[in-house]
């Protein structure tokens, strides 16, 4: 036998022992592989708007959600203060609650968290029950603050 | 995806940095150079956007085509007019065997599906979704980085004020190639992967070579970095470079190669700015091999301040010229400093925690894989056994070691800069330093040469044998002469 194909079977010997090493081993079976199995089912999905949502998830729909009411009144400018995720999650919801930043990223809207310098100027508010979400004007400072009591158990956390 | 757009990009990358390189005077070989070219023309890329916007030019796909296309013209304007443009290409190609593939083909099947994962997932990094990727969408929205994301409530997030590397990208591979952008970084990753390849298979033996880059390539949190879009995978690269090319320069003793390793410094500074520290902490080797070189005194500070003076510009133009001038938020980088410098307790600390939590750690291995652990090993072999270095040797050693005491220094310095997210994927520029020294361990060279010799004997002269050749060569004889 050729020294080359020898070489050739120890270079893949080599692969295969690598891969044996427990380390190595757990990564190729539980990213590697794993990645690759769900390549030909992206491929039928290549829609953009479906890969936000297989990314993204249910704080995606959220957002898109919210995003959707505010487009069908363009006129309203809204600085909507958002529910801490402790507060989701003692409603049943359980999914991260993003920060204004992100959420500005992927819905356009300025929003605010309970504990922000800038949450006198609210002025509407998303609130979950029942599985669903309610989306309210905030009319008047007695309403942000009675707002802000219900909220006040759940410290708001990134 | 734009497929136009991204051949466009490709192809200005390729001759920007090969103009660069040229510039330099930068020779390696066909591969080396190309795939080179192409990190070094991301790297300038990543400047477009954000020197437009220092001169208050609209960012758009028009101003970044053209800036581009001048900044390509630029970069290639001496070759041109010296008309050497033809590459001076060392003659080392790619001697591919057939024990080669394996590896080649494991390698390659990583990186595609690397730049698979990168293209059909959308950014999903809290680093960088509520930072750069946020400033990016809305530089293209509104053809600014100055835009609307600062009316926004910006208080659980500083990471609008890194480095505009990531933003700049991303603006560029929005407007020419789709809205994640994200496709510069497969660029960086096939080409460093094969560069790095091509390095170790210069010194190693096909076998050796492949298994090592694999111990690379297979480290899982770096390999999660070459689709998940951050700075530690470029900061990884460049500063490797500026290591690598200051150990050539050791060699070569060009200037050009010397400035190159500064220039690369400056790029990995660019991306991440707490990078000049670690710099800094490489000048006492940079004037001892200056000093070696017998330069002149004045010679040897003016190069030395040249070498810090580069990285220590691209922080200052971001630090102290952009977020001072330009953000309109302000910064005040000393609430971020630690003021209690005197409690040296806190560094060793920081030292024993990334050493429990980073290296001697279950979770680490899984982590890191066992590069590091090799690496020990080796080095340990060749200090015990062969105690003997060369210069590139004792750089990497020497790189090695001031990275790992300059992390802890970092953490010191900036309470920020925690171990288990920061100070971990700062850990990364070690890895590639570690191949470069396995390209020197005489212990790997000395099984490679085994392996060589056993794959292709070489007939052994006796030293007679060998005179008697050198005798047989005619010479003039001195009678003659009179």
């Amino acid at each position: 036998m050729s020294k080359k194909i020898q070489l050739s079977i120890v270079a893949i010997i080599a692969i295969v022992i690598f891969f044996q090493l427990p380390v190595n081993k757990a990564w190729l079976d539980d990213v590697i592989l794993v990645d690759v199995s769900l390549i030909p089912a992206q491929l039928d999905y290549m829609d953009e708007e479906y890969r936000n949502q297989a990314r993204y998830k249910e704080s995606y729909q959220l957002e898109m959600a919210i995003k959707g009411f505010f487009d069908q009144t363009p006129s309203v400018k809204p600085l909507l203060l958002l529910p801490p995720t402790g507060y989701f999650k003692a409603k049943g919801l359980n999914f991260p609650i993003p920060e204004p930043a992100i959420f500005y990223y992927f819905t356009g809207i300025r929003s605010v968290w309970t504990n922000s310098k800038m949450i006198d100027s609210a002025n509407w508010v998303v609130i979950p029950a029942d599985n669903q979400m309610y989306i309210f004007p905030i009319q008047n400072r007695h309403q942000l603050d009675s707002f802000l009591t219900i909220f006040k158990p759940y410290p708001p956390t990134l | 995806m734009n497929i136009a757009g991204f051949l466009f990009l490709l192809v200005t990358h390729y001759f920007c940095g090969r103009g660069l390189l040229y510039l330099f005077g930068i020779e390696q070989g066909k591969i080396k150079t190309i795939t080179l070219s192409f990190i070094m023309g991301v790297a300038v890329a990543s400047f477009i956007p954000f020197l437009l916007q220092l001169f208050y030019i609209r960012i758009n796909t028009v101003s970044v085509a053209v800036a581009i296309c001048i900044t390509t013209l630029l970069l290639n304007i001496q070759p041109l007019i010296a008309r050497k443009y033809k590459p001076k290409w060392t003659k080392w190609t790619l001697p591919l065997q057939l024990y080669d593939y394996p590896f080649i083909i494991l390698l390659g099947f990583l990186v595609i599906l690397s730049a698979w994962l990168c293209f059909y997932s959308p950014v999903n990094v809290r680093d960088t979704l509520s930072g750069p990727e946020l400033l990016a969408k809305y530089t293209v929205n509104e053809q600014t980085m100055l835009n609307s994301v600062f009316s926004v409530d910006l208080e659980t997030t500083n990471n609008y004020l890194k480095p505009p590397y990531l933003t700049s990208l991303q603006v560029v591979y929005k407007l020419f190639v789709m809205s994640y952008g994200a496709m510069w970084l497969p660029v960086l990753a096939i080409s460093f992967t094969t560069w790095l390849y091509c390095l170790l298979r210069q010194s190693l033996h096909g076998v050796l070579a492949g298994i090592l880059l694999v111990f690379f390539v297979a480290i899982r949190e770096v390999y999660s970095y070459t689709h998940v879009i951050l700075f530690d995978y470029s900061n990884m690269i460049f500063f490797f470079y500026g290591v690598y090319f200051l150990s050539k320069y050791v060699s070569d003793k060009k200037m050009g190669t010397f400035f190159f390793s500064a220039l690369s410094f400056g790029i990995a500074t660019y991306t991440r700015t707490e990078t000049v520290v670690l710099v800094a902490l490489l000048l006492p080797l940079v004037i001892y091999y200056l000093n070696k070189a017998q330069l002149p005194k004045g010679r040897i500070v003016l190069n030395a301040l040249l070498f810090i003076a580069i990285p220590a510009f691209f922080y200052f133009i971001w630090m102290n010229v952009y977020l001072k001038f330009y953000m309109p938020v302000t910064f005040n980088l000393g609430q971020q400093v630690n003021t209690h410098v005197w409690e040296v307790g806190r560094l060793v600390d920081r030292l024993e925690l990334i050493t429990t939590q980073l290296v001697f750690n279950p979770s680490a291995l899984v982590g890191y894989g066992y590069l590091t652990y090799l690496f020990m090993i080796v080095a340990i072999i060749d200090a015990v056994r062969y105690r003997r270095y060369t210069d590139e040797a004792k750089i990497t050693l020497y790189s090695i070691f001031a990275l790992y005491i300059g992390f802890a220094i970092l953490g010191y310095i900036l309470p920020w800069m925690d171990v288990v997210n920061t100070t971990k994927r700062a850990l990364f520029k070690l890895f590639p330093i570690m191949l470069l020294y396995f390209c020197n361990s005489p212990l790997l060279l000395s099984w490679s040469a085994s392996l060589k010799n056993w794959e292709i004997p070489v007939v052994k002269l006796q030293a007679k044998q060998v005179l008697s050749k050198t005798v047989s060569v005619p010479r003039p004889s001195t009678k003659k002469k009179k």
